[in-house]
C-alpha cells in the first residue's frame, strides 16, 4: 500500500540522487578522447588492448608537449567506460561521454552489439567513433562518423585463405568452429564465403556458447567428418587455447588455423608450445619488428601482460585520428575533422601502409586496409610465414 | 573414427558427468540439510580453484598438497559462512536463498579485484595422453575422474560410516527430532555446510588445471549443479550420482549428435520437465506439499 | 479513498515530475531518469507477483518477449507504435498465463528455480533462433516510437526530452494501476495467499487464480517496460534480457522493500544511478552491490521501506503521544 509518506520520501530521493552528481571541472587546454571498450568480462582482453593502444598513443603525444591544433597544444585526457561487451552499456557510455564529459571523439568499441547500439547515439550527435565494432552493420553510407581501423574478417578473410591455398594446396576440407555470440556468428559468414571462393570444401560449421570449457564433444563431432583443416574463426583466445589443448590432446594431427583476431601469447600459455607447433593465424602487426618491443616494454608498465596484438593497432588508429584533428585545425568542428579523416592515408608507427576502403562492401570508404601477416607458430615462437596485401 | 564416435561420446559423457558429480553433492547436502540454495555454491568452486592457483605460484607448493590445503580452507570458509551469514535465515528459505545470491555476486566481484579479469591457468599436472586403439583420452581427465570417484566415495564412507555423517544425515531427516536426541544443530550445520563447500572446492581444484580460471568461471558449474541436483532429486546422494551421469552422457550425445545449442537447452528443460511432472526427481522426497 | 492531503502531495509530485525536463535538461539526467523509471515499471510489477508469494526470476524474461514483440511488429509489420506498445505488453501476459498454468503449481524455491530455468530457456530462443530474432546480434536501428493520432498530425520520438514524458506517461500509468489493484479486495485477497495459503483457501479465495492474475499482469507490464527500452535504445539482443536483469529487479525490491508500492520506487532510485556515480571504481561497483544485498537483508529486512516506515511510526507516535498506525 503506497503511503503519503512513500511519496514524500520518493521526492527527497530524487532530489538527492539528482544533486550528487554534478559539477563538472573544464579543463583548459585539454582534448578528451572517449574510449568505450569491454573492461570487465569476457572480451576483457580486447577490451584492454584498445584503451591500451588509445591510452599509449595519447601518453606519446602528450609525451611530446601534445597536440598542435590551429597554433595551440592541447593536452590529451583519456577518458575509459567499459560497455561490458553489452549495448546497453554501451549506449548508456555513450551518453555520459557526450553529454557528461562533453567528448567528440570516441575510439571504441570491440563488441558488434556495443557498437552498435552507441551508434545510435553517436551518429546522431556528430561525434566521431573511432574503433573496432566488429559487425558488417556498422559502417555504412548513412553512417557519417564511424569509422574502422581495424580489419574484420571481411577484409582478411579472402586474402589470406588465397595465400593459404596456394601454400597447401591439399589442405582441402575445412571445419569451422565459432562463439555464438554476436562477434562470432557474423564473422563465420566472412569466413564460408571465403573458403567457398577458394574451392574449399566445408565439411562442417557450428557454434558453441560462450563459457564453455569442455569442447570434446563437439570436436567429437568434428574429427569424425576428417577435416584437413580446424578454423577457430573468431573465438576469443582463451577458448582457443582450449580447443586446440583439447583437439591435440585428442588425437588430432591436421591443421589448426584461426582466420580471426589475434591472441596468440594467452593461447600458447593455456595450450603449451608442443600443441601450438604449427598453429597458423593472421596479425596485424609483425612481432618481431623491434618497435614491437618498445611499445610492449610501454604496455607492460602501466597494464597487466601479456600485450594483445590489438594494441599497437589501436595506437596507429588513434594516432590517425589525431592527424586528422591536427589537418583540420579544430577540437570542436567534426564535419572538418572527419572529412580530414577519410582524406588521410596514414602510415603507422607499427602497422603498414593504412588507407581507407570499403565503398564497394559498405557504400562509405570508412574501413581501413593495410597489408597484414600470416604467421605460424615455430617451437613456440610467432615465425612470420609471409606478408599479404589486401 | 566413425567406429570409434560412439565409445569416445560415452567416455566424454561420463567424464563431463563425474565434473558435474563433485559439485551436485555438495549442493545437494547444502540444501538436503540446511534446506538453502546455495546460489554461491558455484564461487566456493572458484575459490577452491583460485587458492591452488595462488598456492602454486606464490608459494610454490605441490599441486595435491595444495588441492588438500584449498579443500581444508575453504571448507573452513564455508564453516564460518554458515555460522556468520546464514545462521539467522535457518527457518527462511527465501531469504537464504538471496543472501546466497548477494554473496555470490560478493565473492564474484571480490575475485574480479583480486584476481582481474583475465583468464589464467594453472600449470598443466598430468600431460600424456592415453591412448587405447583408436580411442583417445588425455591423461588429466583420466586424473580428474579419478580423483573424483575417490572423493565421492570417501564422501559416502563419511556419511554411512561415521557419527558425524550419521548425525548429518539425522538432522537432514528431522531436525526436530535430531535436537530432542541431543545433537548439536549449532556444531552440524555448519559442519555440513562446510563440507558441502569443501566438496566445491575440490572440485575447484580437481578440474582447475584443466581449463580456465576466471573470477566468473563458477557459474556453469553452478547451473549445472542445480540441473543435476533437481534431475536426481534433492537432498539424494545417488541421485547426484545418477543425476550426473545422464546429464553429462546426455549432453554429450546431443552435442555431438544433434547441436551444441540443443544441448545447451536440454538441461533447462530437463529441469523445467521434472520440477513440473516428478518435481522429486529420481530419488528425492516429494516437495509439493509444504 | 485516498486521503485529501495525500491527493494533494501526490498532484504536486506529478507535477514536479513534468517539470524535470525544463529544470534539467541534460540529456545525460534525462538518460538516468529514463532508466529509473523503466525500472520502475518492472520492479513494481514484479512486486505484485511477489505480493503473492512467488519470487520469480524470469522477469526479464517477459521483458524480452515485450521489446522483441515491438521491435519485430513495428519494423516488419509496420504497425503504429501506439498498438506495437499494448501488444508487447499483451503478448508478455500471454505468455505468462501460457507457462503460469504449470509453473506456478509450484512452491517456494522450487517456483524460483523453475522460473530461472524458463527464463534461461526464453533467452537460448532469443539467442539462437536468427529469423526473427536476429540471434545474438539482436535486432538494429530500431525505429523511434511515430504517434499518429490524427492524419497529418504525427511527430516522432527522437529527442530524450519527447521520451522521457512517453516514459513517464506509462510510468504513471502503471502505478496507478498496480495502486488500485492493491487497494481493492484483490490486493488484499493476494496478501492472503502469500501469508496464508491454506486459510486463504478455506475463505472462498482461489488462490490459484490470484496468483495467475498477478503473474500475468506482471507479464503485461514487464511487456511494456521492454517495448520501451526497445525503442528507446534503439537496439536490443539477448544479453539485456538475462537472469542477472531479473536477479536486479529482485534486489531493486529486497532492498527498497516489498511492503508496497514505495519501496521498488525507492529501490530504483538508489539502485539504477548507482553504477552511474561509480564509473571510476568499475571493480567495486558490483562488490558494494553484493554488500548492499547482504547487509539489507541483515539489518533491515523489510528494505528501505520498513525503515521510513518505522522511523514516520516513531515520528507520529512521538508528535501525538500514541502509537502510530501502520
Amino acid at each position: 500500500m503506497i503511503t503519503g509518506r512513500g511519496w514524500k520520501a520518493f521526492g527527497v530521493y530524487l532530489l538527492v540522487v539528482v544533486f550528487c552528481g554534478m559539477g563538472q571541472a573544464w579543463g583548459q587546454d585539454v582534448l578528451k578522447l572517449g574510449v568505450i571498450a569491454p573492461l570487465s568480462g569476457t572480451g576483457a582482453g580486447w577490451g584492454l588492448a584498445l584503451r591500451a593502444g588509445a591510452e599509449l598513443a595519447s601518453d606519446d603525444t602528450n609525451a611530446k608537449g601534445g597536440l598542435e591544433v590551429a597554433g595551440k597544444k592541447y593536452k590529451i585526457s583519456v577518458i575509459p567506460y567499459d560497455d561490458k561487451y553489452q549495448g546497453q552499456a554501451a549506449a548508456d557510455a555513450a551518453n555520459r561521454l557526450i553529454f557528461m564529459d562533453k567528448v567528440k571523439f570516441i575510439i571504441g568499441p570491440m563488441g558488434s552489439a556495443a557498437g552498435l547500439a552507441a551508434q545510435e547515439i553517436t551518429e546522431v550527435n556528430k561525434v566521431l567513433f573511432v574503433g573496432n565494432s566488429f559487425t558488417t552493420k556498422f559502417l555504412g553510407a548513412k553512417k557519417l562518423y564511424s569509422f574502422r581501423t581495424t580489419m574484420t574478417m571481411a577484409e582478411f578473410s579472402l586474402p589470406m585463405l588465397k595465400y593459404l591455398k596456394e601454400k597447401y594446396p591439399n589442405a582441402k576440407r575445412m571445419a569451422i568452429l565459432g562463439p555464438n555470440d554476436e562477434t562470432g556468428y557474423e564473422v563465420t559468414g566472412f569466413n564460408l564465403k571465403a573458403h567457398e571462393a577458394v574451392g574449399h570444401e566445408i565439411v562442417f560449421r557450428d557454434y558453441f556458447e560462450r563459457g564453455t570449457v569442455d569442447f570434446m564433444p563437439i570436436l567429437n563431432k568434428v574429427f569424425a567428418l576428417k577435416p584437413d583443416v580446424l578454423n577457430l574463426d573468431g573465438s576469443n583466445p582463451g577458448d582457443c587455447g582450449l580447443i586446440v589443448k583439447q583437439a591435440r590432446q585428442m588425437g588430432y594431427k591436421g591443421m589448426i588455423i584461426k582466420v580471426g583476431g589475434p591472441g596468440t601469447p594467452e593461447m600458447l600459455k593455456v595450450a603449451g608450445k608442443d600443441f601450438m607447433e604449427g598453429f597458423i593465424y593472421y596479425s596485424p602487426i609483425n612481432p618481431d619488428d623491434p618497435k614491437i618491443q618498445e611499445i610492449t616494454k610501454k604496455y607492460n608498465a602501466k597494464f597487466p601482460p601479456p600485450m594483445n596484438g590489438f594494441t599497437p593497432q589501436f595506437y596507429d588508429g588513434t594516432l590517425w585520428l589525431f592527424e586528422a584533428i591536427k589537418k583540420a585545425g579544430t577540437l570542436t568542428d567534426t564535419e572538418k575533422v572527419k572529412a580530414a579523416l577519410e582524406g588521410l592515408s596514414f602510415n603507422g608507427v607499427y602497422t603498414g601502409a593504412m588507407s581507407w576502403t570499403g565503398k564497394a562492401d559498405y557504400g562509405i570508404d570508412h574501413q581501413v586496409k593495410f597489408p597484414f601477416y600470416v604467421m605460424v607458430v615455430k617451437d613456440g615462437k610467432e615465425v612470420v610465414l609471409g606478408k599479404v596485401t589486401p | 573414427m566413425g567406429e570409434t564416435l560412439l565409445p569416445q561420446v560415452i567416455i566424454n559423457g561420463v567424464t563431463l558427468g563425474t565434473n558435474y558429480i563433485l559439485m551436485a553433492l555438495g549442493f545437494t547436502l547444502i540444501f538436503g540439510v540446511l534446506r538453502i540454495v546455495n546460489f554461491a555454491h558455484g564461487e566456493f568452486y572458484m575459490l577452491g580453484a583460485f587458492f591452488v592457483l595462488t598456492a602454486i605460484i606464490k608459494f610454490e607448493v605441490n599441486y595435491l598438497l595444495a588441492a588438500i590445503i584449498a579443500v581444508i580452507a575453504i571448507g573452513l570458509l564455508g564453516y564460518l559462512t554458515e555460522e556468520v551469514i546464514f545462521r539467522r535465515f535457518r527457518d527462511k528459505e527465501l531469504e537464504g536463498m538471496i543472501i546466497a545470491l548477494g554473496l555470490s555476486i560478493l565473492l564474484q566481484n571480490l575475485g574480479l579485484v583480486a584476481w582481474g579479469p583475465y583468464d589464467l591457468s594453472i600449470p598443466p599436472v598430468f600431460t600424456g595422453v592415453l591412448k587405447i586403439g583408436t580411442l583417445f583420452y588425455p591423461l588429466e581427465r583420466l586424473m580428474v575422474v579419478l580423483l573424483s570417484f575417490l572423493l565421492m566415495a570417501g564422501f559416502y564412507l563419511f556419511l554411512k560410516k561415521t557419527k558425524l555423517g550419521l548425525a548429518i544425515q539425522a538432522i537432514a531427516q528431522d531436525t526436530e527430532i535430531a535436537r530432542v536426541q541431543g545433537m548439536r544443530i549449532n556444531r552440524l550445520y555448519p559442519l555440513a555446510f562446510a563440507i558441502g563447500t569443501g566438496l566445491a572446492a575440490a572440485a575447484g581444484a580437481v578440474i582447475g588445471p584443466l581449463f580456465q580460471l576466471n573470477p566468473w568461471m563458477g557459474i556453469m558449474p553452478q547451473v549445472k549443479a542445480f540441473i543435476v541436483v533437481i534431475l536426481g532429486g534433492i537432498g539424494s546422494i545417488p541421485g547426484a550420482f545418477l543425476g550426473g551421469l545422464i546429464l553429462g552422457v546426455a549432453e554429450s550425445f546431443v552435442s555431438t549428435y544433434a547441436s551444441k545449442a540443443l544441448a545447451d537447452l536440454l538441461g533447462f528443460i530437463l529441469v523445467i520437465g521434472i520440477l513440473l511432472f516428478r518435481p522429486s526427481g529420481l530419488f528425492g522426497r516429494s516437495q509439493l506439499s509444504r | 479513498m485516498i486521503p485529501k492531503t495525500k491527493t494533494y502531495a501526490i498532484l504536486a509530485l506529478a507535477a514536479f515530475l513534468f517539470f524535470i525536463p525544463v529544470l534539467w535538461a541534460d540529456e545525460f539526467y534525462l538518460n538516468v531518469i529514463i532508466n529509473i523509471y523503466l525500472h520502475i515499471i518492472l520492479a513494481v510489477s514484479l512486486n505484485m507477483v511477489i505480493k503473492t508469494g512467488k519470487l520469480s526470476i524470469a522477469h526479464a524474461a517477459f521483458m524480452g518477449v515485450g521489446g522483441y514483440t515491438s521491435a519485430l511488429t513495428v519494423m516488419r509489420l509496420g504497425l503504429p507504435f501506439l498498438l506495437a506498445l499494448p501488444l508487447s505488453g499483451l503478448m508478455g501476459a500471454f505468455i505468462a498465463l501460457l507457462v503460469g498454468r504449470l509453473l506456478l503449481k509450484l512452491q517456494g524455491v522450487y517456483f524460483v528455480l523453475v522460473t530461472f530455468a524458463f527464463g534461461e530457456v526464453v533467452r537460448l530462443f532469443f539467442v539462437n533462433l536468427v529469423e526473427p530474432f536476429g540471434g545474438p546480434t539482436g535486432i538494429i536501428n530500431i525505429p523511434p516510437p511515430r504517434i499518429a493520432l490524427f492524419p497529418g498530425i504525427a511527430f516522432t520520438l527522437l529527442s530524450k526530452v519527447s521520451y522521457y514524458y512517453l516514459v513517464l506517461g506509462v510510468m504513471l500509468v502503471t502505478l496507478f494501476l498496480i495502486h488500485r489493484i492493491y487497494q481493492s479486495s484483490i490486493g488484499k485477497a493476494m496478501d492472503c495467499t502469500r501469508e496464508t495459503e491454506h486459510l486463504a483457501e478455506f475463505t472462498g479465495i482461489d488462490t490459484f487464480q490470484h496468483k495467475m492474475f498477478a503473474f500475468a499482469a506482471g507479464g503485461f507490464f514487464a511487456g511494456l517496460a521492454g517495448s520501451l527500452f526497445a525503442h528507446y535504445y534503439r537496439f536490443i539482443s539477448p544479453e539485456s534480457f538475462t537472469f542477472w536483469e531479473s536477479v536486479n529487479l529482485i534486489v531493486i525490491n529486497v532492498v527498497g522493500g516489498m511492503g508496497g508500492i514505495a519501496g521498488p520506487i525507492m529501490g530504483s532510485i538508489f539502485l539504477v544511478p548507482l553504477p552511474e556515480f561509480l564509473r571510476g571504481f568499475v571493480e567495486y561497483q558490483r562488490v558494494l552491490y553484493g554488500l548492499i544485498l547482504i547487509l539489507t537483508l541483515w539489518f533491515m529486512p523489510a528494505g528501505m521501506l520498513g525503515v521510513l516506515n518505522k522511523a514516520l511510526d516513531r515520528m507520529k507516535a512521538g508528535k501525538t503521544g500514541k502509537e502510530g498506525t501502520p
